[in-house]
């Protein structure tokens, strides 16, 4: 039987992405991603809780990620959840989860991007979204 | 602006179900589940666990329901928590929790696994855990918790899993 492995999200970018290149070239981007639970806020909500997600971008998306987001922009993403492992300085085995990009759909668009042509004329499925 | 946090996952079940009471009673079961990534040529494909978490009415489905090799679908939300270690630091944790859950083939007992479950003779136990659980469930309650028990005493005599415990 295949496997399913599909994350769904939309969300704020927590931090600035940091893109880097492997030896071999390939672009990779990483970003942190908050969402809120909606549940908690409903009561209190000066109580909001957010759950922080690694994300990371390959090759074209990684550079899309690069020049179109920063921390604070709205996006929704589409991904699957890997992990992977490595040794810390403490010689302990860390696990790490993250979300490997697969769809990426600005939502809120860049300060300098708005001034080129208003936000809201941009299609949200048009250059910002690209899939692997 | 709302946010959207979902996951689904189809995969194999990679250990049984570990169910637990919290101090409010409140009831937690939780496990690791399977799925595979596209392979690679000439290579096996990799294998991601992912940390299931599953709470109450859903946590008693999987205490019933839920073995070692059963295929599941399952639809939730991405969680991180932390907690300390006994040397005092912190580690991050990545966990799943269940919103909803499908059994698509459960592991028999008698390891015969992916027997069609006949709609007809209504009392088979083996159609009773497929399918829809919440709805299967009432009826079926005292057959499949009997046939999980044995599963379970098979299980458990089962040497454990290394590689998985490496994993998690």
């Amino acid at each position: 039987m295949k496997s399913v492995n599909k994350v769904i999200m939309i969300g704020n970018l927590a931090s600035d992405p940091e893109v880097r290149e492997t030896r071999n070239k390939t672009k990779v981007a990483n970003f942190r991603l908050a969402t809120n639970r909606d549940w908690v806020s409903d009561d209190d909500p000066s109580k909001v809780k957010a759950d922080f997600h690694n994300v990371v971008a390959w090759d074209k998306l990684a550079e899309v990620v690069g020049t179109h987001l920063s921390k604070g922009s709205g996006v929704y993403i589409e991904g699957r959840l890997q992990n992977r492992s490595y040794e810390a300085t403490d010689q302990t085995r860390r696990y790490v989860t993250e979300i490997r990009l697969d769809v990426l759909n600005i939502l809120t668009w860049k300060k300098h991007d708005d001034e080129d042509s208003p936000a809201e004329g941009k299609p949200t499925t048009g250059e910002g979204e690209l899939s692997q | 602006m709302q946010s959207v946090n979902k996951i689904i996952l189809v995969g194999f079940v990679a250990a049984h179900p570990e169910v637990r009471e919290t101090t409010n009673s409140e009831i937690i079961a939780s496990f690791p589940l399977a799925t595979n990534r596209l392979p690679k040529e000439g290579k096996t494909a990799p294998t991601d666990y992912h940390k299931i978490v599953a709470w109450n009415q859903i946590a008693e489905i999987c205490r019933r329901h839920v073995v070692k090799g059963a295929a599941l679908y399952i639809e939730g939300r991405v969680q991180n928590r932390t907690y300390q270690t006994d040397s005092g630091a912190k580690r991050y944790v990545t966990e799943i929790v269940v919103e909803s859950l499908t059994v698509l083939s459960p592991k028999n007992d008698d390891n015969t696994p992916g027997i069609e479950p006949k709609d007809a003779d209504g009392g088979s136990p083996k159609s009773a855990s497929t399918g829809h659980l919440e709805k299967g469930l009432e009826e079926s309650q005292p057959i499949v918790s009997e046939m999980l028990d044995k599963a379970q005493k098979t299980l458990y005599n089962l040497p454990p899993n290394s590689i998985l415990n490496n994993c998690l």
